[in-house]
């Protein structure tokens, strides 16, 4: 028992001191972590394609091969011809697509979780820390926010805002971080809180109080790194759910309008194509996998390279 | 956790449409070729035909009903005076006969003797005059009472202010509505004008006989018509239908029991038949070319035409807008579209281009191909409407509205980009849920606006008058020919159908060298029926393939 | 204890007038209403959707609207449904939610069974083959759309294999598929939030400390980690069991399940007021019990944790 402060100890002036080598320390054992690196390195490649894919995609995103589409009976299928992943009904290149849906896909997905961090972790802790008639409040809050009915009122955004400056704002997609981060932090700040109301009542926390430690380095340094695996989940599952949820919302006419893509959009076509041409789901389904595993390896390294008792732990 | 109740929904509308029916993609109708062998049945064959709805009926109430859902149940357990032979002709339903006046304005129909309902009850000719005032009565506010506009008395129920009209303001105007019972078996409508297609109304579903008191909340108490009754309805499960032994109006049942599920995605509902759990199964567009491709599911496609049509149009209202002030404008979008290539791909080849409102297999169809495929042309008469109208191409700044419920995004796409080649501009899709589609039409038109039209009754009429004339509440368009109206005026007086035609053609192609649309496809179906299922008779008219006649199908030996 | 339950529950009365009015103001405010249009696309006439709005009391002001929606709510009236006119919305919920009930307590149990063990594995074997393995299965349960899983599913084992049937709920048989793609999405979420707090764990010293007393690894696993991993755990699995068990809109529509689930998107496209309110009603007193019910739960897992 007694070693368990020591582990977790830190007045502040050694926390401080200790916080940029634990930084490095960390950097350098993320490196070791080879499933993390791949991760890290297909995120960047998926940040690359989305800044650049309109460039060195093989095709237009919106040019129509209509005589292939006419020839072929359908769609066109994968490996067949000078489409790689073959093309759509209209003949437009998948691959192209999925290189120009990587845009728009990739900026929900980060935004949303920047939002859902943004508000979900301060409510979560506010509501554990201070406890009583806070978190009473913020969490009567939240189970408002879960009931909320968010479909109508997305309907209402797509059709009272679209004409005004808030939602023609980046092309439409504010109103859509808006929307679905505004109502997805709700899980986060409830995860948050779970863990620090009982992290909170460790002996390590009465010791920095003791010594005169801020609530606010209590908070950030302490417990919130000691809550990090569920949450650092939570953020990489909502990738996806981000993903997929553009494409609702590019169905009531915001986010993504033709012709342009995104992967939530892709996917959401390619369903009803499931059984007669396959390639126009599961590829633009895979690269929302492949985003949501490289996320995953990098996040779970993000926590082991951040923890630093599992080292040279297999 | 970030999926929401409603937001997690992801393909939610998408799969409310398909309970929008669009021809092709739910289970959707048309003609008779194939899958009908004449019957060779073995009397120990269960005779169960067993169907999808798509969806839990609305409502089984005759004068509320407008789903396809619930038209397709009623088709069965209810009858009209008058019904549709195979070929959609007119012909006796309840009624043995009926004669119209000289000056068109009177429809006497004779009742068959001895037609009681499924309880035993006698139907009579009073209870024609009590469903059919239930149509019009303003309290009813039932979506398809405008159908009794043409009688006696119709337009002022129709106009009636609810609010300040009392029930005794009401009864008093439905005491004047133009129907009674002289006798018991005689029927009488009087028509405030000739309406030579009226005896096509009374062949809707809406204008079957009903008695006070009816009820058709369960199945429990409902009283049939037709020659199939309800006997049992577990809602969003099944109904199940049993021919119904006091009819007499019309040859006996050949099934004995009709199954009707009510599987709402079009892909589980054709999952459903390849796993030989039901009969019939319409078929996505999607899976078109897998249904195609497979020797044995091949076989079983049964294929024909069905009465809509798919466009998209202009709106003609707005005093400043470009289409509004510019034929030839309208024309050169109409010629930029590459109608065949349009089908091929975005509706998987099936149907026919649309060069005209009146689809195939509806008398006096008739192609009137003005706007050929001509970019070269259409670029030319853009660029001389553009100089006419003294814009530049860059300021048109179009909209194209269109409601993402139904699969219609890869159409716009098409569109978009023909444009984009002829004209070299590009439109803005905007896409909307459905509900804020239809305001958007109402307070603020697109400049283009995708919508489509299925028929109510197999005539003329319903795609002309009802669709494109200056007072249609469903002329989006705000389109308005007097000339056009007049001609079709001219044709509802016209005694017959050959001679109703020409005039109706004549009204059409000034329609359409007007183009206040830009008609794209003529419907048709693709519908999977168990080869084992014979003497299924499907028609134009059908929403849900061999609707009508349902009660004459026979199941022969299998498995 | 008690008397922080009481108080809890007595709370679910101002979330649930808060969620009402937002509810109400959103859908009023959302264009168009229930009767502007008919049958597939037909556009009402004018006179008829005034006539509609009238017998329906859709003309008065909002609020005497709102009021007249509480004093019935509170005499157990639910009101009209304007889509299916011989209906009542007690009707159609009283006719689904069991069935809805169901199958989300059947996917709920599934979910847990599979997805617990499945996250305990990939801890214990943290960066292991089994850990790899659960990962895998795991980010394919939250990256299949439900809608591609359901008609994978739909495809095998009904139309190949022919195991199952396709559609309809009227025998065990017909449980099965709803279940499984039910459960598909919590399936992994669980198993992933378990594996991330069981790692958590391991790193607290007094499960080193056990091992160093000789405790065996089982014995250390059941006690002490899983005891104390359980905190992320229930908190998600309290919203999870409240969106199971009000159904899911394309589980119910593709395997035609007569649930209430559906009419959470179905009410809103067709602007059936008073389903939309009963469904919006529904899952808030849904997810505030649960949530209450993980805030019990957080005190008995932890007894450090107390509420003042």
């Amino acid at each position: 028992m007694a070693n368990r402060t020591g582990a977790l100890e830190a007045p502040a002036a050694a926390a401080e001191r200790r916080s940029a080598s634990l930084w490095g320390d960390a950097f350098r054992r993320l490196l070791r972590n080879r499933l993390a690196v791949l991760g890290g390195l297909f995120v960047l490649l998926f940040i690359f394609v989305a800044i650049f894919g309109s460039f060195i995609a093989p095709y237009d995103y919106r040019e129509q091969d209509l005589a292939a589409v006419v020839a072929a009976g359908g769609p066109v299928g994968p490996w067949v011809g000078p489409h790689i992943l073959g093309t759509d009904n209209l003949g437009r290149d998948l691959l192209s697509r999925i290189m120009d849906g990587a845009r728009i896909s990739m900026i929900v997905a980060l935004v949303v979780q920047a939002v859902v961090l943004f508000i979900g972790v301060p409510v979560g802790a506010a509501a554990a820390w201070f406890g009583g008639r806070l978190d009473t409040l913020l969490m009567r809050f939240t189970d408002i926010v879960y009931a909320f009915p968010d479909l109508l009122f997305i309907i209402l955004l797509s059709t009272a805002l679209r004409e005004t400056v808030f939602g023609r704002a980046l092309d439409g997609l504010l109103v859509v971080f808006v929307a679905i981060g505004l109502t997805a932090w709700v899980g986060m700040a409830r995860l948050v809180r779970g863990q620090l109301l009982s992290l909170k009542e460790t002996e390590f926390v009465e010791a920095a109080r003791a010594i005169g430690v801020s609530d606010f380095k209590i908070v950030t340094r302490h417990l919130l790194p000691n809550a990090s695996g569920p949450m650092i989940v939570a953020v990489t599952l909502g990738i996806p759910g981000a993903i997929l949820a553009e494409a609702t919302l590019a169905f009531i006419g915001l986010g993504a309008q033709e012709p342009r893509a995104s992967w939530g959009k892709l996917v959401f076509d390619g369903q009803a194509f499931l059984r007669s041409e396959p390639h126009l789901v599961l590829f633009p389904a895979l690269a929302v996998a492949i985003a949501l595993i490289s996320f995953t390896f990098l996040g779970d390294g993000l926590r082991d390279a951040l923890d630093p008792k599992l080292k040279g732990k297999q | 956790m970030w999926f929401k109740k409603f937001l997690g929904v992801f393909v939610a509308l998408g799969l409310v449409l398909a309970a929008c029916s669009t021809p092709g993609t739910s289970p959707s109708s048309e003609a008779s070729d194939g899958a009908s062998q004449p019957a060779s049945e073995a009397p120990d064959v269960e005779q169960v035909l067993r169907v999808d709805l798509g969806g839990e009926p609305p409502t089984l109430d005759p004068t509320q009903a407008t789903d396809s859902q619930s038209i397709n149940v009623l088709r069965s357990i209810t009858r009209p005076l008058a019904y549709y032979d195979e070929n959609l002709e007119v012909v006796p339903g309840l009624a043995e006969s009926w004669e119209i006046s000289e000056d068109g304005q009177t429809i006497t129909f004779t009742l068959k003797d001895g037609i009681q309902y499924s309880d035993g009850t006698p139907i009579t000719a009073d209870d024609f005059v009590f469903s059919w005032k239930r149509l019009i009565d303003p309290r009813e506010a039932a979506g398809y009472s405008y159908i009794m506009a043409d009688v006696v008395g119709g337009e002022d129920l129709l106009g009636v202010d609810t609010e300040t009209a009392t029930d005794e303001d009401i009864e008093a105007l439905l005491d004047a509505f133009g129907v009674s019972a002289p006798d018991e078996s005689t029927f009488v409508v009087e028509l405030a004008r000739p309406a030579a297609y009226f005896v096509y109304i009374a062949t809707s579903w809406t204008t079957v006989p009903q008695q006070e008191g009816f009820s058709f909340a369960e199945a429990d108490g409902y009283v049939s018509s037709g020659p199939m009754k309800l006997v049992e309805w577990e809602h969003n499960a099944q109904i199940v239908l049993e021919p119904n032994e006091n009819w007499t109006a019309g040859p006996a049942p050949t099934i004995e029991r009709i199954e009707m599920a009510m599987i709402q995605d079009p892909a589980a509902s054709l999952a459903a038949y390849e796993a030989g759990e039901i009969d019939i199964a319409g078929v996505p567009t999607q899976e078109i070319s897998r249904i195609q491709g497979d020797p044995e599911l091949s076989d079983q496609v049964l294929q024909g035409d069905v009465l809509s049509i798919y466009y998209f149009g202009f709106d003609l209202k707005d005093p400043e807008g470009p289409f509004t002030n510019s034929v030839l404008l309208r024309q050169a979008f109409n010629e930029a579209v590459d109608k065949e290539t349009m089908i091929a791909t975005t509706f998987a080849g099936l149907g026919t281009p649309a060069n005209s409102l009146v689809p195939p297999g509806m008398p006096g169809a008739q192609d009137f191909e003005l706007y050929p495929y001509d970019p070269e042309k259409a670029k030319a008469d853009f660029d001389q409407a553009l100089a006419d109208l003294g814009i530049a191409a860059g300021d048109l700044g179009l909209e194209v509205g269109f409601n993402t419920d139904a699969n219609h995004e890869d159409k716009v796409a098409f569109l978009q980009e023909q444009w984009r080649q002829a004209f070299g501009i590009d439109v803005t899709p905007v896409g909307l849920e459905w509900g804020a589609y239809l305001e958007r039409l109402e307070s603020d038109p697109f400049d283009i606006f995708r919508l489509g039209w299925g028929a109510d009754y197999p005539h003329p009429n319903n795609f002309l008058t009802d669709l494109i004339s200056c007072s249609s509440g469903n002329n989006n368009m705000g389109y308005c020919n007097e000339e056009v109206d007049a001609l079709l005026q001219e044709a509802a007086v016209a005694p017959t159908l050959e001679e109703q035609v020409p005039l109706y053609n004549q009204a059409q192609e000034m329609v359409m060298a007007d183009a206040p649309i830009i008609p794209l496809r003529m419907g048709s179906r693709f519908t999977l029926v168990k080869p084992w299922i014979q003497n299924l008779v499907a028609t134009a008219q059908d929403s849900n393939t061999g609707e009508l006649f349902y009660d004459q199908v026979s199941v022969a030996a299998h498995e | 204890m008690l008397g922080y339950i009481v108080r809890r529950v007595l709370w679910i009365v101002p979330v649930l007038f808060f969620v009402s009015v937002i509810t109400f103001v959103l859908m009023r405010a959302t264009p168009s209403g229930p009767f502007d249009s008919f049958g597939a696309g037909r556009i009402a006439a004018p006179g008829v959707v005034a006539q509609l709005e009238r017998k329906y009391g859709l003309d008065k002001p909002p609020h005497e609207q709102y009021l007249r929606w509480v004093g019935n709510l509170l005499i157990g009236d639910l009101g009209p449904s304007y889509k299916y006119r011989d209906r009542t919305v007690n009707d159609i919920v009283g006719d689904g939610i069991w069935v809805t009930v169901h199958l989300g307590v059947m996917a709920f149990a599934l979910s847990v069974i599979v997805g617990i063990p499945l996250g305990v594995i990939a801890a214990l074997r943290h960066n292991g083959v089994p850990d790899y393995l659960a990962t895998f299965i795991s980010v394919l349960g939250i990256a299949t759309p439900s809608f591609v899983l359901s008609i994978l599913l739909l495809v095998f084992f009904a139309v190949t294999v022919r195991w199952f049937p396709s559609y309809g709920w009227q025998t065990p048989a017909h449980w099965v598929l709803p279940t499984i793609a039910l459960a598909g999405f919590p399936i992994a979420q669980i198993a992933r939030y378990t594996r991330a707090s069981m790692l958590e764990v391991t790193r607290k010293d007094y499960v080193r400390t056990a091992h160093s007393k000789g405790l065996k690894e089982r014995s250390v696993v059941s006690i002490h980690m899983i005891r104390n991993a359980l905190i992320p755990v229930v908190t998600i699995l309290g919203p999870i069991f409240a969106f199971l068990v009000t159904g899911s809109f394309i589980i119910e529509t593709i395997f035609s399940v007569p649930g209430i689930g559906r009419y959470f998107v179905l009410s809103i496209a067709q602007r059936d007021y008073g389903v939309i309110m009963a469904m919006v009603m529904l899952f808030a007193v849904t997810i505030a019990v649960m949530n209450l019910v993980v805030d019990v739960l957080y005190a008995y897992i932890d007894p450090r944790i107390r509420y003042s």
